[in-house]
């Protein structure tokens, strides 16, 4: 039963948003796919990997259904999904192989300089990939009939909660207990018998699909993709949301987390110095859970 | 065989060649600096030799990396205890029974772990953070978590260093009584304990083995 809390949670959050209006309805789409790409930080951060490049999977889910549409002329979700899975998952393998041996902060340059190497790709080949004006995305179908606003929050609610039940699942398995011994004392755990390169390789694969589904949400939200998605401050975000997720003590913290880190955006928009507030409160915020914690 | 490794100019293992019988237990002794936790690096996989080969069982695992070593039967301890700090005696034992899963996400068997802790009388310790056990118990812990393997080779590096001088015969006959059949390398300068527990003695001097005797007379030696 515990288990589904995370899942039954997200649901129940997704059908009061869907009851509080059009703005709540959007808001709600996009933290729900937002809260993908910080569930991808998050689960690298059980290993102690700061990926500062997870971006790069959130735009490439994103990018590869607006790529389907301009050259295959397809919105069909499924579609869509199959491209953005297999974009995303890809890049993970490849930043899973690439920064294999690397660790602590030249993890996190290397993942940086990859999602940079993306976001220039993104910014230059106009032609192909609409340069930095990014590319349009269609309203999905599902078997022919476009899906909605309503069936969008449905998507987003229904994935997010996919992702939940799997940290859930994580959480108590084999699988979560090496991350742990592997963030705490690596060699320690390779000692023990575990293959730290191959557990780090999957799970750089699972964070990617995650974040690029984000992506995908996020696009559908908005109508447009653009290489934003992979600029290295909005990797930067979404790791803050995942340093934040694990300080909560629930799975479905990133999806909290996400809702958060929203809000506050959101209200900072009205200052002078919209990143400065933005800032100081996400730095207030860590401060208070750390002090908590520390009781 | 024939295990050499140097650190720059350091000849940390200088041409080593040997033999563990199953269920023989080694006592590699020798003063500090002489190669001893270099050579438990070497045999468990945590370095690579500069040169000379392994073999386990007739398997060449000169170059197969630490964890499947572990798989084929070689685990090892740390001279100094290499727990998880900041979890529970459970959850380090948890870990060790994960990490010989591969990625699976099917969770823990609590079974598994119960069975690591009782065999080595830590299970009433469980739900204690690892930082306020004993030395002892910390040795004895770091050494359950190796045996979680079921290892056919256990390498022990100095597994009673830290231990107050009157408790390491009561840990040894612990530790030894608890792994029956299992051929050891132990690390060892205690020579009362050499003499318990050893079947044959190694003699290490500057990254060499210069005798192999019986425990009977690892005193004549000058170690
Ligand atoms: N990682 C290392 N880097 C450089 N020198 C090392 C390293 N490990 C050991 N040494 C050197 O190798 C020699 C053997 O060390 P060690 O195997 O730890 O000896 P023992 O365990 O017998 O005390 C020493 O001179 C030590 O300083
Ligand atoms: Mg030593």
């Amino acid at each position: 039963m515990r288990g589904w809390l995370s899942p039954i949670a997200i649901i129940t959050a997704a059908t009061a948003a869907y009851f509080g209006g059009p703005f709540l309805r959007f808001a709600a789409v996009y933290i729900l796919g937002w809260s993908l790409a910080v569930f991808g930080a998050w689960l690298l951060l059980r290993y102690g990997l700061v990926n500062f490049g997870i971006g790069a999977s959130y735009a490439l889910g994103a990018y590869a259904a607006g790529l389907m549409y301009r050259y295959l002329h397809t919105a069909d979700l499924a579609v869509h999904l199959l491209a953005a899975v297999g974009a995303a998952g890809a890049w993970g393998a490849l930043n899973g192989a690439v920064g294999i041996k690397t660790r602590g902060i030249y993890y996190s340059l290397l993942s940086l300089s990859l999602s940079m190497v993306l976001y220039g790709v993104l910014v230059k080949f106009y032609t192909v990939t609409g340069g930095s004006d990014g590319l349009y995305m269609p309203d999905p179908r599902l078997l022919g009939v476009r899906i909605g606003t309503a069936g969008l929050l449905a998507l987003a609610a229904l994935l997010a909660a996919a992702w939940a039940a799997l940290g859930e699942v994580f959480g108590r398995s084999y699988a979560g207990h090496v991350a742990a011994g592997i963030k705490i004392n690596e060699l320690r755990t390779s000692a023990l018998g575990a293959d730290v390169g191959r557990h780090i390789l999957i799970s750089s694969v699972l964070a990617s699909i995650a974040a690029g589904l984000g992506g995908l949400i996020v696009g559908y939200s908005t109508s447009h993709v653009s290489p934003d998605f992979a600029y290295w401050v909005t990797s930067g975000k979404m790791v803050v949301g995942g340093l934040i997720a694990s300080f909560l003590p629930w799975t479905w913290g990133f999806v909290a987390s996400a809702a958060l880190y929203q809000a506050v955006e959101l209200y900072s928009l009205q200052f002078a110095y919209p990143e400065l507030v933005v800032g100081g409160l996400l730095l207030a915020i860590l401060a208070a859970w750390r002090l908590y914690y520390r009781r | 065989m024939s295990l050499r490794k140097s650190f720059g100019g350091v000849k940390a293992v200088d041409g080593v060649s040997m033999d563990v019988e199953e269920g023989e237990r080694l006592a590699v002794v020798g003063p500090n600096g002489s190669g001893k936790t270099t050579l438990i690096n070497l045999l468990s996989g945590l370095l690579k030799p500069d040169s000379g080969d392994i073999y386990f069982k007739g398997i060449r695992v000169t170059n197969k990396p630490l964890h499947a070593r572990v798989k084929l039967g070689i685990a090892r301890s740390f001279q100094l205890p290499s727990l998880y700090q900041g979890l529970t005696v459970r959850q380090n034992a948890a870990i060790a029974v994960s990490a010989l899963r591969g990625f699976s996400l099917r969770p823990v068997d609590e079974e598994d772990v119960r069975d690591a802790l009782e065999r080595f009388g830590l299970w009433e310790k469980r739900d204690l953070p690892v930082g306020s056990l004993s030395e002892g118990e910390k040795k004895i812990l770091d050494i359950a978590l190796a045996v979680v393997a079921r290892p056919k080779v256990l390498l022990l590096d100095e597994p009673t260093s830290s231990v107050a001088e009157e408790n390491k015969f009561e840990l040894m006959e612990f530790v030894v009584g608890r792994l029956k059949g299992v051929s050891l390398v132990i690390v060892e300068h205690d020579l009362d304990i050499v003499e318990a527990f050893a079947d044959r003695v190694a003699v290490m001097h500057s990254g060499r083995i210069t005798a192999v005797v019986p425990p009977g007379e690892v005193r004549r030696m000058a170690v």
